[in-house]
């Protein structure tokens, strides 16, 4: 009574899915040549739907059918009541979703969905935010459903604060994920802004919070590199604001040095405006500009400072009228300046790294988070030993070496620049030599000089460029060596 | 063919249902042979399981060998939610196991349900927490061992996060061919002497001791390494921990391998018991309601031995059963409300202890083994004594004032003490060991397999359905009516285009 | 890649010989006779069907031959989202033996799941059991009801598309009073599928919900 198993041997079994294939590119073929040939009729009816809705649902890419299915359904409900017309464009989200199913990252179907609730009488936007929970429970990091979802939630007006609970959640179960991290640096902003200071994105209490969490994913995974990302948004190392940084100008030539980049033909209320300014590198954006072969305006001379206005918003910078010039130069805010209460936070993690530093001296990432916490709690008082860890971080991370001669190059320049404008002297010369430079930094402020001396560095060819920048210098002292 | 009438004829007998015993019946069923498979019992699994409350304490009752105990401790005042009488009514709620077992979530069990295809049978649930008992505080505490509950957990300071994380990848790295600095000097040391030169704080050693490597105190750093790493291995697939357990209760096992064994022709048939057990000339005969029934080969289950094949001599080694069971019901389970609030409904405890300690789970609804409200707890170490004696150290820790068990049932596995006489032909399959997952289990049914057909495959993949030739038809074609529709419909299409 | 909305597993018992593997080959293959028994190695029978539109796909499973002693395997009626009690209206004995098979499912099945009373073999004309006692029947225990030929191909067809109709029913409103009640925390158990290679949680950036597989 028994019979015996039997399986299709894996010739029969190709055969087979052979068989299958062809039938499903026979099939293929037809339902594709049914809709060009209704389309060339225009013929965007219920029968247009059901084809491409066959073909999308077994593959979800097919680009010109996600757009015949729009046509077919905005020609199908164009004369229908809005309730029938809700009713159809839902099941159409319906059938997206089940697209979804197949592949959650198509682009046509999200894009698809966006349409549908576009175009639908009385979109039901809150579903759509239960869909995006839903399929981020299913793979946390599909930054399609990301992109969607702040795109719902924006129309379902959900609070940011749930969102963040939301995010929060997702951080905890996962916290490798760069969607998330971005999320929050969105949002913070807009739940826990800096009550004065406006170029400060959060509240010193949200801030001292995140830093710990992002602290604890960077010790419980240090490879992981969406928390760094994290970590170096909240510490500010961001663009800085607009202002004037330095300005300069003598007989026969004028600088003027910006924070950023900014288009100085397009600024208002400058006094010297009618001077023939270029920018250092020729661009329209520049945070050089300069002046040749000018001639210093009688009137000028007397004025004590300099101002303009750009976007609505005046800047101005103190001058000070010296034998042959006048100049006026402000410090760069090199980072931020928090309060007590995020310093004390500050000091604990940076503790916590000392302390770790002794089980791990060899810790990379350990050292480079304790000298930028360093920097961000005192920045003079650590100079040296911020210095010592990125030397040793070039030896440890030789891959990196140049990324950290860098960075030691840019807060060397930063402390000698300091040091200058804390003298309030002249702006005779500077003196860079012998600082390990590998690289030139805040060149727009450089530009008031008249002699740089950049002798026994390490500077490469790449950084010549910037020379151009070096407007005031008539003596540049560099290397032989460099070509 | 009448109802109740078997066939004559077996290539092989299986009597007792078992979890080692299912597993040959289902291996022997599968490379073809016909297979008769009997249980006295009128319930599947042996010694392996799981009864509903009033089965279970029926199931004590009537077992002498068990020196079962039973104690029901209710608050039976008009406002008690849980009396005897109500936690009596949801009896059908509970899934009971006389043998509770963790499935390591890339273990031999796992993987076996998997190559076979067997695992289309049965469902699991992940375990939420690996757990550590608090002296200081007389109470459960998860341990972190993922890298997301290291991240979440708030018992470390950062520095113990990064010396956790630290140690834990160092082990998952560890290779024989180069063993780095810091192992060379223990090797053939106690592990938990390497563990304390690694200035770590006492409550990482702690955990990677009893949690993680779940070593004894004498293990050696070798075995302390292949542990913790064979832990690191499985987790990351479901859940936070390494491990699942079985929907239900762990007597679904045994019977996920019957359904194999009768999916490819096995004849079953609970509450049948045989005698008069008689080999000759290469052949079994036996008798059951008065049939004679002939069997080529015959495997029976250690708890289940044929007495014709009982021989008046001791045993001296006994290689399995010898466990002391208990089994608690609480209304307020052990450890937070946060501890408890995981999905899996499934936490595990290893607690040090002579004689190997014991293995604890804490078991809700969400497990399928208990009614909402209440809670299962097992506890399963190795006997010496009796078993609540056995379990005593452990039940003192645990079962503060606050966690009084509602039912406490203490119970005892035995090991086989007599010795058989078996054969070429006739092979015994072990009972229950002591230990976590299934491995030692599914070694000896491995082994009773190759013994019976040294030849053949050890349950190779079933097919799928859909791969099947049913009766007669051609291996190759399509069969029109398995089309989906649409393809169907479009297909037709191009029929229609033909004619026009 | 899967394409079908839904996955139901609907499970038939029933007395040996009241034509269960019948109905299920009738209605996925379109064969009947079956030939003699069950085809060795058959576990369940899969179809695809659609209902308005949506791809429901069926996972129908038999017995095994384990009814034939009373012996069924309660896992084979645990995550069962229907179940298919088959008695033979030409055997009154299939029929009165439908309360014991009722305790079984209480006891093991899920309380939720979909009950069907089948009365089978229409087709042939020594009806012992009437039409309307097997629908009393169904009605006292709160089953549907439907009586079919799988012989003659009548109401099998019906048969499993009402019960996909009904299941999908169910899930969506399920699914709407989740969504509603925002998210609890019980998770779905968990079916093993493959081992697929995946890296270890502590080596970085990888760790996705798991090769969990839930319905």
């Amino acid at each position: 009574m028994h019979g015996r198993l039997k399986v299709r041997t894996s010739a029969e079994e190709a055969a087979r899915k052979k068989k299958e294939q062809d039938l499903k590119v026979k099939a293929y073929k037809a339902a594709m040549g049914r809709i060009h040939q209704k389309r060339s009729t225009n013929e965007l009816d219920q029968e247009m739907m059901t084809l491409s809705g066959q073909i999308l649902a077994r593959n979800p890419d097919v680009f010109t059918l996600w757009n015949i299915r729009k046509e077919s359904l905005l020609e199908i409900t164009s004369s229908l009541e809005d309730e029938e017309k809700q009713a159809l464009f839902d099941k159409d989200l319906g059938f997206v979703e089940q697209c979804l199913m197949v592949n959650p990252k198509s682009y046509g179907a999200w894009h698809h969905r966006c349409w549908i609730l576009e175009n639908s009488p009385s979109p039901n936007w809150q579903r759509e935010v239960q869909l995006c929970t839903r399929y981020l429970k299913m793979d946390e990091r599909n930054f399609h459903c990301w992109d969607y979802r702040r795109y719902v939630v924006n129309k379902a007006e959900i609070k940011p604060d749930k969102e963040f609970e939301f995010c929060t959640e997702k951080i905890k179960h996962n916290f490798s994920n760069y969607s998330s991290w971005h999320y929050r640096s969105k949002l913070l902003p807009i739940l826990q802004p800096h009550p004065t200071v406006k170029s400060r994105p959060i509240s010193e209490d949200a801030l001292k919070e995140e830093l710990e969490l992002v602290l604890t994913a960077a010790f419980t995974d240090p490879n992981d590199s969406s928390a760094w990302f994290y970590q170096r948004w909240l510490l500010g190392y961001s663009q800085p604001d607009l202002d004037i940084g330095a300005f300069r100008m003598s007989k026969d030539k004028a600088v003027i040095a910006f924070t950023k980049a900014i288009n100085l033909k397009s600024v208002t209320e400058f006094s010297l405006s009618s001077l023939n300014w270029k920018s250092v590198s020729g661009e329209t954006y520049d945070n050089t500009w300069i002046v040749s072969e000018a001639s210093l305006p009688e009137e000028f001379i007397g004025d004590s400072s300099i101002s303009l206005t750009f976007e609505g918003k005046t800047y101005s910078l103190e001058l000070k009228n010296q034998e042959t010039s006048v100049f006026g130069i402000k410090c760069p805010k090199f980072e931020y300046e928090f309060g007590a209460g995020v310093v004390e936070t500050l000091k604990a993690q940076l503790d916590s790294c000392n302390e770790l530093l002794e089980y791990e001296p060899d810790s990379k990432w350990t050292l480079l988070t304790a000298s930028l916490l360093m920097r961000a709690v005192d920045r003079k008082g650590y100079h040296e030993k911020s210095h010592e860890f990125l030397k040793k971080l070039q030896n440890i991370d030789s891959n990196r070496k140049g990324y950290y001669e860098d960075l030691a190059s840019k807060w060397n320049i930063e402390k000698k620049l300091e040091e200058f404008i804390e003298s309030g002297k002249t702006p005779t010369t500077l003196d860079l030599s012998k600082l390990n430079l590998t690289a030139f930094y805040y060149e727009q402020y450089l530009s008031v000089f008249d002699e740089l001396n950049f002798l026994e560095n390490k500077i490469t060819q790449r950084s010549l460029s910037k020379l151009k920048a070096f407007h005031f210098a008539s003596k540049i002292y560099l290397d032989k060596d460099i070509v | 063919m009448g109802e109740n009438s078997l066939p004559g004829e077996f290539d092989l007998l299986v009597q007792g249902t078992g979890f080692t015993e299912s597993i040959v019946a289902a291996a022997a069923s599968r490379i073809g042979k016909t297979v008769l498979h009997i249980d006295s019992n009128e319930y599947y699994g042996g010694q392996w399981a799981s009864f509903n409350l009033e089965g279970f304490q029926k199931h004590l009752s009537e077992s002498p060998n068990f020196q079962a105990t039973q104690n029901w401790n209710t608050d039976e005042s008009e406002t008690s939610e849980w009396t005897k009488e109500n936690i009596l009514k949801t009896s059908r709620r509970f899934s009971i196991d006389l043998t509770p077992k963790l499935l390591f979530s890339r273990g031999k069990l796992v993987k076996l349900l998997i190559s076979s295809n067997i695992c289309r049978y049965a469902e699991f649930r992940a375990a939420d927490n690996v757990c550590t008992f608090e002296e200081s505080t007389s109470s459960l505490k998860s341990v972190p061992c993922s890298r997301t509950d290291v991240f979440n957990s708030k018992d470390l300071t950062i520095i113990e996060k990064r010396l956790l994380m630290k140690l834990l990848n160092s082990f998952l790295n560890y290779k024989d061919e180069e063993v780095p600095e810091e192992f060379k000097n223990y090797l053939g040391k106690p592990f938990l002497e390497f563990l304390k030169f690694q200035r770590l704080t006492p409550k990482i050693i702690n955990n990677v001791m009893n949690s993680i490597s779940m070593c004894d105190e004498d293990a050696l750093l070798e075995e302390g390494i292949e542990k913790t790493k064979n832990f690191l291995l499985n987790l990351g697939f479901y859940g936070n921990t390494p491990f699942l357990f079985p929907m239900y209760g762990c007597g679904e096992i045994p019977q996920c391998f019957c359904r194999l064994c009768a999916v490819f022709g096995g004849v079953y048939c609970l509450k049948k018991p045989i005698s008069k057990i008689e080999e000759k000339d290469d052949e079994i005969s036996f008798t059951t309601d008065n049939q004679v029934i002939k069997a080529k080969k015959l495997v029976f289950g250690s708890s289940n031995i044929p007495e014709e094949l009982l021989s008046s001599e001791k045993k001296t080694d006994h290689c399995c059963g010898g466990l002391s069971r208990g089994v608690f019901i609480l209304e307020k389970p052990l450890g937070s409300e946060e501890l408890n609030s995981g999905g899996g409904g499934v936490n595990f405890l290893k607690l040090p202890g002579g004689n190997g300690g014991a293995f604890i789970l804490q078991l809700s609804h969400y497990s399928g083994t208990c009614p909402k409200g209440l809670h299962l707890v097992h506890i399963t170490s190795k006997s010496s004594s009796t078993p609540s004696d056995d379990l005593q150290p452990f039940v003192e820790k645990l079962f503060t004032d606050e966690h009084k068990p509602l039912y406490t049932a203490y119970f005892t596995l035995p090991s086989c003490s007599s010795k058989v006489s078996t054969t070429e032909n006739i092979v015994e399959c072990c009972g229950t060991f002591f230990e976590l997952d299934y491995d030692k289990s599914i070694e000896n049914a491995e082994m009773v397999f190759k013994k019976l057909y040294p030849d053949e495959e050890f349950l190779p993949r079933a097919p799928d359905p859909e791969e099947i030739i049913i009766e007669n038809e051609d291996p190759t074609a399509i069969s029109e009516h398995t089309l989906p529709e649409d393809l169907k419909a479009q297909l037709l299409l191009e029929e229609s285009s033909k004619e026009v | 890649m899967e394409d079908y909305k839904f996955l139901f597993k609907v499970v038939l018992v029933g007395n040996a010989g009241v034509g269960k593997t019948c109905l299920v080959r009738r209605f996925t293959q379109g064969l009947f006779p079956p030939g003699q028994g069950a085809t060795i190695g058959v576990d369940f029978m899969i179809k695809t069907v659609e209902v308005e539109g949506e791809k429901i796909k069926l996972q129908i499973w038999d017995t095994a031959g384990q009814e034939r002693f009373r012996s069924i395997t309660q896992s084979y009626y645990r995550s069962a989202h229907a179940l298919i009690l088959v008695y033979d209206i030409s055997c009154q004995p299939t029929f009165d033996c439908l309360p014991d098979w009722l305790r079984e499912i209480q006891e093991y099945a899920s309380s939720k799941v979909l009950k069907i009373l089948v009365g089978n073999k229409t087709d042939r004309d020594d009806r012992e059991i009437p039409t309307q006692i097997g629908e009393e029947f169904a009605k006292q225990h709160d089953m549907y009801f439907l009586e079919t030929s799988a012989k003659e191909a009548e109401n099998v067809e019906r048969l499993f598309y009402e019960i996909a109709a009904e299941l999908r029913d169910q899930a969506r409103s399920k699914d709407a009073s989740v969504s509603s009640q925002q998210r609890t925390n019980h998770s779905d158990s968990i079916g093993l599928s493959s081992l697929s290679a995946k890296a270890n949680y502590f080596s970085q950036n990888n760790c996705c919900t798991g090769g969990a597989s839930s319905n």
